[in-house]
């Protein structure tokens, strides 16, 4: 039986116009992403990874091409129902960490449950029960500007995990933290992994992307090699 | 649910907690501005309703001078009003009655006070008669003037000044010292709710005549006969005033008002007053507007990685919208509120500095629940430009 991918991205083209010039981000991705799998996306910068990676999250959509998800074509929806399933079935990971500096950690992992409208005990039971996974349980009260790098990273995974997606897309998840601390962060992904969680991590860093089970490379909005 | 949204937006704003708060501030001094200057321009317009009201549709009133700065006129000018006046004027067709009347400002003491009161020479002869059917200087107690008292040392009290203006009360029988020369109080006026008529002190007109070394009138008053109209009447008392006193038309030194006259010439002060008013009201709410908005949008240029990842982990444009409405709608609600409770208490402030009555209706504070609608609206506006705000774009500040 043939497996059905999360998402397939066919002939995926991505246009900037900044006046009169036209910036080919992507430039004709085909792409399957299958369950289970741990995938890396490996490019110089300006190579198109973001772009890439914003597509297979449902946070942009391709000028040309066509994206699905879990078989279905996602190019129509509007950006409600994008949202709705970004909240359910993805979990995103970013350099910068962008935590919420208003909430304390547990907080923020239990923010995209609450627009998922998750009762607020269920959230913070939950919150905490991803903390400790993610070994934070001590710095639950925590704002995040009172917290260290590799800290707020795992705060950032935790809360990527919130509503159980079954995709972790992470852009450049060690690109702020020292070799040691990244290598912490790239096991908990790992890990992920193993219990069943698919992962894409977008990198320049050919070590990093080592972690990964497959690296598809990427120049110039193209990929070049799988 | 909605409860999680508040959360947020006082999350934010206790983030901001100098910004907010200056914030509300503005909205504040907008508010209340608003809400107190309406009012006090409000409470201006209806006592003067209400004291034309009270002198009656019938009246007429002749002072000296051109009559351009109103019963002031008569202290400014040269040309007096007198005894022929009078008579001219009380026979002119279609004049009922009428009644020549002296103000001065004397030193009143009672007890050790000294106060400077406006003394008004009240006539003793059939003229009186007039003065007594006019509601503001009905009695409370003790008696009106009498033909007896022509050159007597005798007082009528309005109310403030038997109630109020000494400390203590000043009754019936009591003596007060106008100008060094003792008088005995014969009479105390109902309140009259009009500060000219509850801060006088009333003495015989030839007995005010001597002390005040004059044969003047201040003011004369006429009441038209029923079934006439005013204006034609004045008209002729006019025309009578110009022969006895030998002016051109257009050259006169003495003015003929009708109650309606009164009310237009104040209506036409009152509304350069309340467009002031209005004026520095709707800038300072402007002000306080353009604050909320200018707070808001800094708030979400900062924090477009914030509504970037929201958007990124589900939230859905709703969503973030209701957020940022919440958040602009608690800057407005708060400086809005106080902003009422701040400009209700100036306006009290203001009727309690002067003696006009303000008429301060909680009404009058439906400027500032305008106001909280239209901090609503920005804030529903502000939260749509943060809920509109592209994703992948916010995430790559
Ligand atoms: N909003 C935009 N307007 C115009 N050009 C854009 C826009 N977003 C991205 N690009 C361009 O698209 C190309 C791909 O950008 P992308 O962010 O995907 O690169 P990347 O591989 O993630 O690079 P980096 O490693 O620096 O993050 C770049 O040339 C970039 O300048
Ligand atoms: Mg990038």
């Amino acid at each position: 039986m043939k497996k059905i991918p999360i998402i397939r991205l066919v002939d995926v083209w991505k246009v900037y116009k900044m006046g009169d010039v036209e910036v080919e981000a992507l430039r004709g991705i085909n792409l399957e992403i299958y369950p289970g799998e741990f995938i890396a996306i490996q490019g110089t910068s300006g190579a198109g990874k973001s772009t890439t990676m914003h597509i297979i999250g449902c946070l942009d959509v391709p000028t040309k091409g066509k994206v699905y998800l879990d078989g279905e074509d996602i190019s129509k929806l509007n950006e409600n129902e994008l949202a709705k399933i970004r909240g359910k079935k993805i979990g995103f990971v970013f350099q910068q960490f962008n935590l919420v500096p208003t909430l304390t950690a547990i907080e923020n992992v239990a923010l995209p449950m609450v627009f998922q409208k998750v009762p607020n005990d269920e959230r913070l039971e939950r919150a905490k029960i991803l903390l400790e996974k993610v070994g934070l349980s001590k710095r639950k009260k925590h704002k995040p500007s009172e917290l260290s790098g590799g800290e707020l990273q795992r705060v950032a995974i935790a809360r990527a995990l919130a509503n159980d997606p079954k995709l972790i897309l992470a852009d450049e998840p060690t690109g702020n933290l020292d070799s040691k601390t990244g290598k912490k962060i790239l096991e908990i992904f790992t890990k992920l992994n193993e219990e069943g969680k698919t992962v894409v991590i977008v990198t320049h860093d050919k070590n990093i992307a080592s972690y990964a089970k497959k690296i598809i490379h990427l120049k110039d909005g193209k990929i070049i090699r799988r | 649910m909605i409860w999680d949204y508040f959360y947020l937006a006082l999350k934010g704003v206790l983030h901001r907690k100098l910004r907010s708060w200056l914030t509300i501030l503005g909205v504040l001094i907008g508010v209340a501005a608003v809400v107190s200057l309406i009012s006090v321009g409000q409470g201006m317009q209806t006592s003067i309703e209400k004291e034309v009201n009270k002198i009656g549709a019938d009246k007429i009133t002749v002072v000296a001078g051109s009559g351009k700065f109103g019963p002031i006129a008569g202290s400014i000018t040269t040309a007096k009003l007198t005894d022929k006046d009078l008579k001219v004027i009380l026979e002119t067709k279609g004049v009922e009655k009428g009644a020549g009347v002296l103000f001065r400002t004397s030193k009143i003491k009672y007890g050790k006070k000294i106060k400077h009161i406006n003394v008004m020479g009240s006539p003793t002869d059939e003229s009186r008669s007039y003065i007594e059917e006019l509601p503001f200087f009905q009695i409370e107690s003790g008696r009106q003037f009498s033909e007896k008292d022509k050159n007597s040392n005798v007082a009528i009290l309005g109310y403030k000044i038997a109630k109020e203006k000494f400390g203590k009360e000043i009754k019936v029988g009591d003596k007060i010292y106008i100008n060094d020369e003792e008088f005995k109080i014969i009479g105390v006026q109902k309140k009259a709710g009009t500060g000219t008529h509850d801060l006088v002190v009333r003495i015989p007109l030839e007995k005010a005549r001597t002390m005040f070394g004059t044969e003047e009138f201040t003011i004369i008053f006429a009441k038209v006969q029923k079934g006439l109209k005013p204006g034609d009447v004045a008209d002729k008392i006019k025309k009578r005033l110009r022969k006895l006193r030998n002016v051109e038309k257009g050259k006169e030194d003495f003015s003929v008002e009708t109650a309606e006259d009164m009310v237009k010439r104040l209506t036409i002060v009152l509304n350069v007053v309340q467009v002031v008013f209005t004026s520095i009201a709707a800038i300072s709410l402007l002000v306080g507007c353009i604050g909320i908005m200018n707070t808001m949008y800094v708030s979400i240029l900062e924090r477009k990685r914030e509504i970037g990842v929201m958007k990124a982990i589900g939230a859905k444009n709703y969503d973030v919208w209701l957020v940022f409405l919440i958040e602009s709608a608690m800057l407005g609600l708060v400086g809005g509120i106080i902003g009422i409770a701040f400009g209700f208490a100036l306006a009290k402030l203001a009727e309690f500095i002067i003696v006009v009555e303000f008429d301060v209706e909680l009404f009058r504070i439906e400027a500032g629940f305008s106001f909280i609608l239209i901090a609503l609206l920005i804030s529903a506006l502000i939260g749509g430009q943060a809920s509109k705000m592209n994703p992948v774009e916010c995430l790559r500040e």
